[in-house]
């Protein structure tokens, strides 16, 4: 992994203008480029320009407050986990996609805090793509927000997110956010769906993506599904033998896990499995 | 497992009695045939001996060598060696199949099986019900086609080796082939001294597995216990001479799902009537 932001880094150019720290990427990288928020904090706001036909992953661990504003140019793809293992926090992020532009987002968050985390992903140009997904656990009295919004500018853009959740004790959590298309923005597709399942009495949830769709040539998709574990699934593994409180982990974790394949280093991958067991 | 009695069972589910008074016993090395038509409550009687949460038991018992079943959680069920496979089994998202039958083993073992060995037997059982692998690899039933489930059910049967074996139209969504597959595999337990109870609409998967008994649901109880010789006369002649013979006029399904089975016809006779 390549920790960028306080390194010099060949084909990572930096400058600072006014209140912006602005990072280009120039080319490739085979590593995964790192920005760990556990140990830093932003005196300005961030910007980091993903270059032409250039494709990176990128790995940001924890939250950072003030904004951070990631351009991928023509061509250009991201591959970008967000990984809440310890603290929580604000985070305000916003995504810009130029033409044939791809952005990947994954977010894992087993963190024990609350967590306000707000993302806007513009697909301004043809054939960009916009992908989001999350596993997120609240429990004890945590409050949790995730406000994940994706804006199509122009026709033939495709955006869909998949938001999973389990909230427990006294916990809150929210699935808020927009999936907009505009008028004029032909041929495009959106897809949301969000799952949170609730444990106990006090918890709060609450789901409640919004499609606003101002033009009529889209295909769209929509679903929230809020409840306990469910009891048809219950009575089919219990009735192989494995004993109630197993049955539901098993379940439980067929909520979290799917994250994990979408997680691209192979440590982080197994310690986010680790934090999902243990946590639970 | 040496005999299974139910006796005098009434189940309702949601205020409504679906089983009225049902009463069989099945014993070492049989495999009983339960026939009827749709909606008169097979189903409800293979789930609630698995122990369904839905249904309530309103009167009646139910006994495996002697020990009381109701009063047994559904996971202590299947530890007794009760199995159901499942008419709709259920999806379960996001639970990987392999974890899931690795987990169903290791229920039924003192101690966890070892992996290797988990994936050997996986691979010889998936091999001979025709199964590609990388169906353990994908979630729990989901997006897997009518046949894949019914395989998948029975896979699991194969590596469970339950005492008793309820299935529950196991043969529906199977093709020719898939049929042959399934039948060899409750011919292996058959041969391994399970009992089972077998609803199936289609004398075809019956020729294959030779049942030593058949019985027949009507309207939520057993009203005929005989040979296997009243499957090959239900074929043939539907349900009507029941009505005829014995003088019970038979209920019709109000949510009747299956077009294709055993008597449909001579049942919308008898209702004619
Ligand atoms: N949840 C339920 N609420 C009300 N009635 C039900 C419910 N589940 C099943 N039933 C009814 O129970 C009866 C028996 O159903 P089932 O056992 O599935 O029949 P079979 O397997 O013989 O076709 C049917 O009339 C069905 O409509
Ligand atoms: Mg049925």
């Amino acid at each position: 992994m390549i920790d960028f932001l306080n390194k010099n880094i060949d084909g990572i150019s930096k400058e600072k203008l006014n209140n912006v720290c602005k990072i280009n990427i120039n080319n490739n990288f085979d590593d995964i480029l790192l920005i760990n928020w556990e140990n830093l904090s932003l005196d300005c706001n961030l910007e980091i320009i993903i270059k032409e036909n250039v494709k990176i992953k990128l790995l940001e661990m924890g939250t950072v407050k003030g904004k951070c504003i990631y351009r991928v140019k023509e061509n250009a793809t991201l591959i970008h986990n967000f990984i809440f293992l310890a603290s929580g926090g604000d985070a305000f992020k916003e995504i810009f996609l130029d033409k044939d532009a791809s952005w990947e987002g994954i977010n894992a968050d087993l963190s024990t805090e609350n967590v306000h985390f707000i993302l806007h992903c513009y697909l301004k140009d043809e054939n960009s793509k916009g992908y989001f997904k999350l596993s997120t656990l609240s429990k004890n009295q945590c409050k949790k927000v995730f406000d994940i919004n994706f804006i199509h500018e122009t026709k033939k853009t495709i955006s869909s997110m998949e938001n999973y959740g389990v909230v427990q004790n006294e916990a809150s959590l929210s699935f808020l956010g927009v999936g907009h298309i505009k008028k004029g923005t032909k041929s495009s597709q959106a897809r949301q769906s969000a799952k949170i399942m609730i444990f106990d009495k006090l918890c709060k949830a609450s789901a409640s993506p919004i499609l606003k769709i101002d033009e009529n040539d889209t295909i769209a998709s929509h679903a929230a599904a809020l409840g306990k574990i469910n009891d048809e699934h219950l009575f089919y593994l219990m009735s192989r033998g494995i004993s109630e409180s197993e049955a539901k982990k098993i379940i439980t974790l067929g909520y979290l896990n799917p994250i994990l394949p979408h997680i691209f280093d192979e440590d982080l991958r197994k310690s986010v499995e680790k934090y999902i067991l243990e946590r639970l | 497992m040496k005999k299974l009695e139910i006796k005098n069972l009434h189940v309702s589910v949601e205020g409504k009695e679906i089983l009225k008074g049902v009463n069989l016993t099945i014993n070492e090395h049989e495999t009983v045939a339960l026939l009827g038509p749709n909606g008169h409550g097979k189903s409800t009687l293979l789930s609630v001996i698995m122990g369904h949460p839905k249904y309530q038991v309103t009167e009646g018992e139910i006994f495996i060598d002697g020990e009381d079943v109701l009063k047994l959680t559904v996971d202590e069920r299947s530890k007794k060696g009760i199995f159901l496979a499942m008419q709709y089994p259920s999806e379960v998202p996001g639970v990987i199949n392999s974890d899931f039958l690795r987990a169903s083993i290791n229920a039924h073992r003192e101690t966890p099986i070892k992996l290797f060995e988990f994936y050997r037997e996986l691979d010889k059982v998936s091999k001979s019900m025709d199964i590609p692998m990388d169906m353990a690899t994908r979630y729990l039933n989901e997006g897997f086609s009518g046949g894949e489930k019914k395989r998948n059910e029975i896979l699991q049967m194969l590596l469970l080796k339950p005492d008793f074996i309820m299935l529950d139209e196991i043969d529906s969504g199977l093709d020719v082939d898939a049929l042959n597959v399934v039948s060899n595999a409750i011919e292996e337990m058959q041969n391994n001294n399970s009992s089972l109870l077998v609803v199936s609409h289609y004398a075809r998967l019956y020729s294959l597995i030779k049942p030593t008994r058949a019985v027949v649901m009507i309207n939520g109880k057993i009203v005929v216990d005989g040979s296997a010789a009243l499957i090959d006369r239900i074929d043939k002649e539907g349900y009507e001479w029941i009505h005829k013979e014995l003088n019970i006029s038979i209920k019709k399904d109000e949510n009747k799902m299956n077009n294709v089975s055993i008597g449909t016809c001579a049942v919308k006779n008898a209702i004619k009537k």
